[in-house]
């Protein structure tokens, strides 16, 4: 019971002090409170995690909803060495970036509020990872969406933070159907949503069935992990604060969708298994390419996130979960620190010129140069951070993205076709990164001191201990001997066998592939150089020049494709359904009161006319006939007797004839 | 045990009634402490009923008069008409698992009501005594287990309404109130004659056969009811000694209708084809539809809710719309289960046009509480769409969906009531940046606006939920497309509610210059007092459904297995 309660001790920490806002909305104390408690919560899900066995367990399994004999909808608690290490982790980042945010938003008149949005989201990715039933984790999926939309708009008086979070919303939403039919379908089914319980139930249906929860998982995981084609709100989610970006949209819950399709994995069929390479794959390349051409430095890190994104994504659909897992722990600390280092980047400038009172776009590449000789210790832990992203050998990055590699290798060799062509895009996906990430290096360290920036450099103080401890942890988190003793090969890591992962792949593979990204690796960054460094001005005339440009600075257009074709239909849908309501329907109604009016008239002209005017017409009739015959009894007798004879003789000839 | 639990509830609003027609000139103002009073006994009242009520399997209720709780029943009237048999009527009164939750939500909802209602500042007397006429009536129609009795009170809802529309409404409120009236007028009038055709139909086996001779007493028994009801299909039983009955528990059983009467399920008598007893059914559903509102049968309530004072849209959205889903399920379903098995398609498609086209309207409105009126058109669709399902889990999710609107639809209403008291101008174009005058108000806002499309930790998750799952699981009464169709409500849902945050509440402060730019204040007391409650509800019963469910889902296993079951039979019976 008590090792239990240590489990959840830390979710509910987090809930409690996020949720104690309500009561301290402006109690001074607050930032620290919530961000020693995060921290606690981390220590004791180490703590926690370290006692754990191999084998998964179920903790605390309740109805939540009766709806009668045998048929109940249950919450629980499902605990194994994955979903207790991705805890700690998540605590982890939050805590540091609890810790950088003390600084970082130090004079923002709400950052109590801040904070316990981030505690509120910290709670829901925690539920996200502990759910043991599919119900549940789309409950807290949910949650985790709805705390990134309040963060992403924290500063509603800007127009667009809270354009971008509503979008941001709107694009996960769509994911969040597919996972509600995929619960749908589950459901029908299974009758259960239990994960252990599917496990042993899933062969006892069709082909069809597998596959479409397995389509249904995929749109799930496009929604919430940013993929091809719905990945465009993740760099519009860079509106919202830094720290937020690297908790959220970095580290954690865009990583939510390949944890749903890792826990998943029995679920799916070949075909499923397929789309979800191809999605992978397309959205890595897409990534990628878009992140080469932006300036704008959060927005080139977002690119990057989703390409990586897509290399875990591609990974589970290879049927290497397990190395898109290890890819998603590595990417979490290295994109996490790079985010923190953009963070730190801005805080910079912005403080510098609150105090010069210059003003000028502290996100925008083209404004920096030169911050080598600023801040070494944001230089040294970005540089090693960017090494783990690059996937340079003894780096993180490296033997995370080699797993994938080499089970893309695996898979072409077994199925060929449409394999060999994934395991082509990743390679070549390998190959984008060290060049964007070796070109924002040289824009914001390398480069020489922008104007705008020479003009504030005096003013520019080193940060503090709050933002430059978690990027020094972080930079060492992304060393390769972190997770590996042998930090060029990753069979040898102790992480990997702790999890109860088998790396399937054989050894050739595996040594080709790591010579292959070492190769690109060092191509990319040679290209980088090339064409930054030295400046080779015909060149980026000519790239820039070229559609190849346009389209990696749209991101290939998938934008506009939102605002001028989807966005608008809608609404002329939306008031088209209004006329036709306002027209059609009620007006329908309104005609049919009037026809009734009119036809109460037309039957008021019948009444006057026909019944009462036959009446009427009855007793003019009548008067005139009495007024006629009247005459008859004039007083005069002789008339009389005349009338009375005509009629007697008339009577007697009607009887006699 | 003879409680008189469920009399109290009912007539404590006519008794209060009362007291205000009383109240002299000068203390014309406490009759809006008269009608507060009549909702808080209504409520301690329902507790007291809630903790007497058992939700075992035997108490489920539905087709057994024996398993109803706090049944009063004594007969009201009856008549011999010679050789057509016995008229009779009861006072029959009761609760099973399919109305408890609505007398819950009718108590709470009034009790918001109740103190919304203190803002309204002319005629108050009439308009008290029409609130609390509102109140017995909507009470009565939930716990009337007499179609003549429930008929009464279910038109006597017009009255009241008519009047609080046409006297304290909006510009256009004569307009709305005579559009009310005489919409939701003609739909009585379909169940009225559904009503006549059912009365002539079915007989009580019980009276019955003391009537005839068959039974020495009218003590009830399961047996006895069986003997008369095998005589009366043997035809043995004079037409002179049949007792008619609108004894809702004995119109659930085919057995009790006269062999060779109109809506027997063994008489097969058509009309041009079809079966009377579907063309009934047809009847009938598109009299409740009409009140849910189902689309295309709910342009009465735009105008009503636009042109209604703030307590009445309360109780319109609240509460009054919940009497036609809970219609559509006692009765509509529970008479005439054949129907609901063999227009299961149609009514699951007019589900989920009503969600899309209800949401849909909602995306293009301009008008804060037009908005919110389609929004509430839009969630009366997962009515239709779970009743059509059949499933434990699709009626569950109706009743659970009912009570969660009644909350959700409460808040909401009273929120554009909010903005409206201020500036009286609904327009959403009217005020940006709300949030930096209103931060509590706009985090209700926020908070109503995500239970209201559906966010997983509020009620509306809960009823949208297990509306999908059972409407999923039954593919053979509901076509699958037709599910997946309606998900994409909730996308257009998130859509309209998402906007109108983003355009009324967020970004820098601005109202139309013509307005007081003093008139912008934070909630008052008396707002708070109705809307954090209603907050802590839905967000309760969003986490702890079981509180609610665990009311109603026996006597809802009990219901979808009866209709299911008697609804195959009959339509056998019922083929050509």
């Amino acid at each position: 019971m008590d090792k239990n309660l240590l489990i959840l001790l830390p979710s509910l920490m987090v809930l409690a002090s996020s949720l104690s806002f309500i009561f301290l909305r402006k109690h001074k104390k607050y930032v620290i409170v919530s961000t020693i408690v995060v921290g606690t919560g981390f220590f004791i899900s180490l703590f926690s995690s370290v006692n754990l066995g191999s084998e998964a367990s179920i903790l605390y399994q309740l109805d939540w909803i009766k709806l009668g004999e045998g048929l109940h909808l249950d919450f629980g608690i499902l605990v194994d060495r994955l979903s207790i290490f991705m805890c700690s982790l998540v605590l982890f980042i939050s805590f540091l970036v609890h810790m950088f945010s003390t600084e970082y938003m130090k004079d923002d008149p709400g950052k109590n509020r801040f904070f316990a949005l981030l505690g509120f989201f910290t709670f829901s990715m925690l539920g996200l990872l502990l759910s043991s039933n599919y119900l549940f984790l789309f409950v807290f999926w949910e949650l985790v969406g709805f705390s990134s939309y309040l963060l992403i708009g924290f500063w509603w008086k800007k127009p667009s933070p809270i354009r971008a979070s509503k979008k941001a919303f709107l694009i996960n939403r769509i994911g969040d159907i597919g996972l509600l039919i995929a619960l749908m379908l589950i459901w029908s089914n299974y009758g259960s949503f239990s994960i252990t319980e599917l496990v042993d139930l899933r062969s006892s249906n069709g082909f069809t069935v597998i596959t479409s929860i397995g389509i249904c998982l995929l749109i799930a995981a496009i929604g919430k992990s940013a993929q091809f084609p719905l990945f465009n709100w993740l760099p519009d989610a860079m509106e919202g604060p830094t720290p937020v970006s690297a908790l959220i949209h970095a580290a954690t819950m865009v990583a939510a969708g390949v944890y749903l399709l890792v826990r998943s994995e029995f679920l799916f069929s070949s075909d499923a298994l397929t789309a979800i390479s191809v999605i992978g794959c397309t959205t890595a390349l897409l990534g990628g390419i878009s992140a080469l051409s932006q300036y704008d430095i959060k927005k080139i890190l977002a690119y990057s996130t989703i390409s990586q994104l897509g290399y875990m994504v591609m990974g589970v659909g290879l049927g290497a979960s397990c190395a898109s897992s290890f890819h998603l722990i590595t990417h979490a600390f290295f994109k996490a620190g790079l985010f923190l280092g953009a963070g730190a980047v801005i805080h910079l400038l912005h403080e510098a010129q609150k105090s010069s009172d210059k003003h000028f776009d502290p996100q925008d590449i083209r404004n920096m140069g030169g911050m080598k000789s600023l801040d070494k210790t944001l230089f040294i832990s970005f540089m090693i951070c960017s090494a783990g992203l690059a996937g340079l050998p003894l780096f993180s990055g490296f033997l995370s993205k080699d797993a994938i590699l080499s089970a893309s290798l695996l898979s072409a060799e077994r199925f060929g076709g449409i394999y060999s062509a994934i395991s082509v895009i990743g390679f070549l996906t390998a190959l984008l990164t060290p060049i964007y990430i070796g070109r924002l290096l040289w824009y914001v360290f390398f480069k020489e001191y922008s104007e705008k920036l020479l003009e504030i450099k005096d003013k520019i103080i080193s940060n503090t201990p709050a933002i430059q401890l978690p990027l020094v942890v972080l930079a060492f988190c992304s060393l390769g001997i972190v997770f590996s003793l042998n930090p060029i090969d990753y069979h040898s890591s102790f992480f990997i066998s702790w999890l109860g992962f088998n790396m399937n792949s054989s050894e050739e593979w595996h040594n080709l592939t790591s010579v292959l990204s070492v190769v690109l690796v060092l191509l990319g960054i040679f290209t980088s150089y090339l064409i930054y460094q030295k400046n080779l001005d015909a060149i980026k005339k000519r790239l820039k020049a070229s559609s190849f440009y346009q389209i990696s600075v749209n991101a290939f257009f998938l934008d506009s494709l939102t605002h001028k074709i989807t966005v608008p239909g809608l609404l002329r849908l939306s008031s088209g359904v209004k006329y036709l309501d306002k027209r059609v329907i009620d007006r329908a109604v309104d005609y049919l009161a009037v026809s009734q009016v009119i036809l109460a008239h037309v039957i008021a002209l019948v009444d006057y006319w026909i019944v009462d005017g036959s009446i009427r017409l009855l007793s003019y009739l009548s008067g005139r006939i009495g007024k006629r015959f009247g005459n008859m009894q004039s007083g005069n007798i002789q008339k009389h007797i005349i009338w009375v004879l005509f009629f007697t003789l008339l009577v007697m000839l009607l009887l006699l004839s | 045990m003879a409680s008189h639990y469920l009399s109290i509830l009912l007539f404590t609003p006519l008794f209060f009634l009362l007291l205000v027609l009383a109240l002299p000139k000068s203390k014309v103002s406490a009759s809006k402490y008269l009608s507060l009073g009549s909702a808080s006994l209504q409520v301690v009242v329902m507790s007291l009923i809630l903790l007497g009520y058992k939700s075992d399997v035997q108490s489920a209720g539905f087709h057994l008069i024996s398993e109803f709780q706090f049944v009063e029943r004594v007969s009201w009237f009856s008549f011999d008409l010679g050789s057509l048999g016995i008229f009779k009527v009861e006072y029959f009164l009761g609760v099973d698992g399919l109305n408890i939750t609505m007398l819950l939500l009718s108590a709470i909802v009034f009790l918001i009501a109740s103190i919304s209602s203190f803002s309204i500042q002319s005629r108050l007397k009439g308009y008290h005594s029409l609130f609390l006429l509102l109140s017995t009536s909507v009470t009565g129609s939930f716990i009337a287990l007499d179609f003549f009795l429930f008929f009464l009170f279910f038109e006597f809802m017009l009255l009241p309404m008519y009047f609080l529309i046409g006297i304290w409404g909006g510009i256009r409120r004569e307009y709305a109130s005579i559009k009310f009236f005489i919409y939701t007028l003609a739909g009585s009038i379909l169940i009225l004659i559904v009503m006549i055709g059912l009365y002539s139909s079915a007989i009580d086996p019980v009276a019955t056969g003391v009537e005839s001779g068959i039974l020495s007493d009218s003590k009830y028994s399961e047996e006895h009811i069986g003997i008369v009801q095998s005589k009366l299909f043997a035809n043995e039983i004079d037409a002179e000694h049949y007792v008619h009955t609108f004894n809702m528990v004995y119109l659930v059983d085919p057995g009790n209708y006269t062999p060779n009467s109109l809506l027997s399920t063994i008489n097969k008598s058509f009309i041009s084809g079809i079966p009377v007893r579907l063309i009934a059914f047809v009847i009938l559903f598109i009299g409740f539809a009409i009140k849910l509102p189902a689309v295309p049968f709910h342009t009465w309530l735009p105008d009503a809710h636009v042109e209604a004072p703030t307590p009445i849209s309360v109780v319109l959205a609240g509460i009054l719309l919940k009497v036609g889903g809970y219609g559509l399920i006692r009765i509509a379903y529970g008479i005439f289960p054949d129907g609901g098995l063999h227009f299961s398609h149609l009514i699951g498609f007019l589900g989920m046009f009503s969600i899309l086209w209800g949401a849909m309207n909602a995306l293009a409105m301009k008008d804060l509480k037009k908005m919110i009126a389609y929004s509430s058109v839009s969630h009366m669709g997962f009515i239709l769409l779970g009743l059509a399902s059949l499933t434990s889990e699709g009626i569950n999710g109706t009743i659970f969906q009912m009570f969660s609107h009644g909350l959700i639809s409460s808040g909401l209403f009273i929120l554009a009531g909010v903005i409206y008291d201020r500036t009286h101008d609904r327009m959403i174009s009217s005020y940006r940046g709300l949030a930096e005058k209103m931060p509590l108000y706009t985090t209700v806002t926020v908070i109503l606006f995500f239970a209201g499309l559906g966010l997983p930790g509020f009620s509306g998750f809960v009823g949208e939920l297990l509306v999908f799952l059972g409407a999923f699981k039954a593919s053979d009464l509901v076509p699958t497309w037709i599910v997946i169709a309606s998900t994409f409500g909730l996308l257009i849902t998130a859509a309209f509610f998402l906007w109108t945050i983003q355009r009324m509440y967020f970004g820098e402060f601005w109202i139309k210059p013509e307005f007081d730019q003093n008139s912008i204040f934070d909630l008052t007391k008396r707002e708070k007092i109705m809307l954090i409650p209603i907050c802590l509800l839905v967000v309760a019963f969003g986490i702890f459904p079981s509180l609610l469910t665990d009311l109603s889902y026996n006597s809802i296993a009990r219901f979808c297995e009866i209709i299911l079951g008697t609804g195959k039979l009959n339509l056998e019976l019922l083929k050509p």
